[in-house]
């Protein structure tokens, strides 16, 4: 009765640990973000090594981007990014915790796009805010892609930009998400 | 007289504004940072380096955050341009060199890289723009 007892406590405790073991996730996930205006310098920056984690058994996902990373082409921009808008010494991180809605991986195939929601807490220059957008996920062998497109606004976030080079960045960033998260 | 000293003063203005000009474009189109020819500021172990920002993040990332750092640890993982140290440091390649090869998995290196901080998902500490040492 008891080895009995033992075996099912044992089937549990794997059950649960097959569950929690479905988690893909990368250390590389581009995240690039443009603000340019027509006729200026463009303002565009890219992140490539984002990190990101699905738990498949829930959907449920997070992102994190450490500023320091996004890179520019003009090294001035990067610096002002980082120093007067971002304030990146303090506020190192840049976060989204959410989750895909309705989301089952069984219904992945692969190299066919799936349309999920995406509704989380987005975190920019220390301030946390709801976003939702729509993501596309696709098997691709073993692996998930994920890519989202989706725009903020500055001032949402605190992020003052002064009337001189106001002309010069676009009121609403864009931002791009690419992410083929492997099993972990 | 009245005429040459005019002429000093147009050549002495031109010559300021030629100068202003020149590092002005100096200044807006400075070159990024070359951490491969940057000398680190920290020499660290990755075990050590890790324990730093779990024991006190905020304290590490006031040390570490930006500065070109040599990180000695074992090369625990191989992507195609990144990798990771002790299980601990994350590595990601600059621009110049693209590939981390496959047969580094398992030696002891020391690389040097920028830290760009600490990455709390997955408790990893992450160096950008790293080239490997030896």
């Amino acid at each position: 009765m008891i080895k009995k007892n033992i075996l099912l406590l044992a089937m549990i405790l794997l059950t649960m640990l097959e569950i929690s073991a479905q988690k893909f996730f990368t250390k590389t996930g581009t995240l690039d973000f443009e603000a340019s205006v027509e006729a200026f310098e463009p303002v565009k920056a890219s992140h490539s090594s984002t990190t990101a984690v699905l738990d498949a058994s829930t959907g449920k996902i997070a992102v994190l981007a450490l500023v320091k990373g996004f890179r520019f082409k003009n090294a001035l921009m990067e610096e002002h990014f980082n120093e007067n808008y971002m304030e990146s010494d303090e506020l190192p991180k840049t976060k989204f915790e959410g989750s895909l809605g309705n989301f089952s991986v069984n219904d992945l195939k692969s190299g066919e796009e799936k349309e999920f929601k995406i509704d989380g807490n987005l975190t920019i220059h220390g301030i946390t805010k709801a976003i939702e957008t729509l993501a596309v996920l696709k098997m691709n062998g073993k692996d998930i892609s994920l890519t989202t497109n989706f725009s903020v606004l500055p001032a949402d976030y605190g992020i003052d930009i002064p009337s001189v080079v106001k002309d010069k960045i676009a009121g609403k960033i864009n931002i791009t998400s690419n992410f083929n998260l492997i099993k972990r | 007289m009245a005429k040459s000293h005019k002429k000093k003063v147009v050549l002495i203005l031109g010559g300021i504004l030629l100068l202003a000009l020149f590092f002005g474009y100096r200044y807006i189109n400075q070159e990024h940072r070359d951490i491969s020819t940057e000398k680190a500021v920290f020499e660290v172990g990755a075990q050590q380096l890790s324990n730093d920002f779990k024991n006190n993040e905020e304290e590490a990332t006031k040390k570490y955050l930006n500065k070109t750092l040599q990180v000695k640890g074992q090369i625990t993982t191989v992507e195609a341009n990144s990798g990771s140290l002790d299980n601990a440091v994350f590595f990601i390649l600059g621009h110049k060199e693209t590939v981390v090869q496959k047969s580094l998995k398992g030696k002891v290196v020391t690389i040097k890289g920028r830290c760009i901080g600490y990455d709390n998902l997955l408790e990893e500490v992450k160096l950008d723009q790293t080239t490997i040492i030896e």
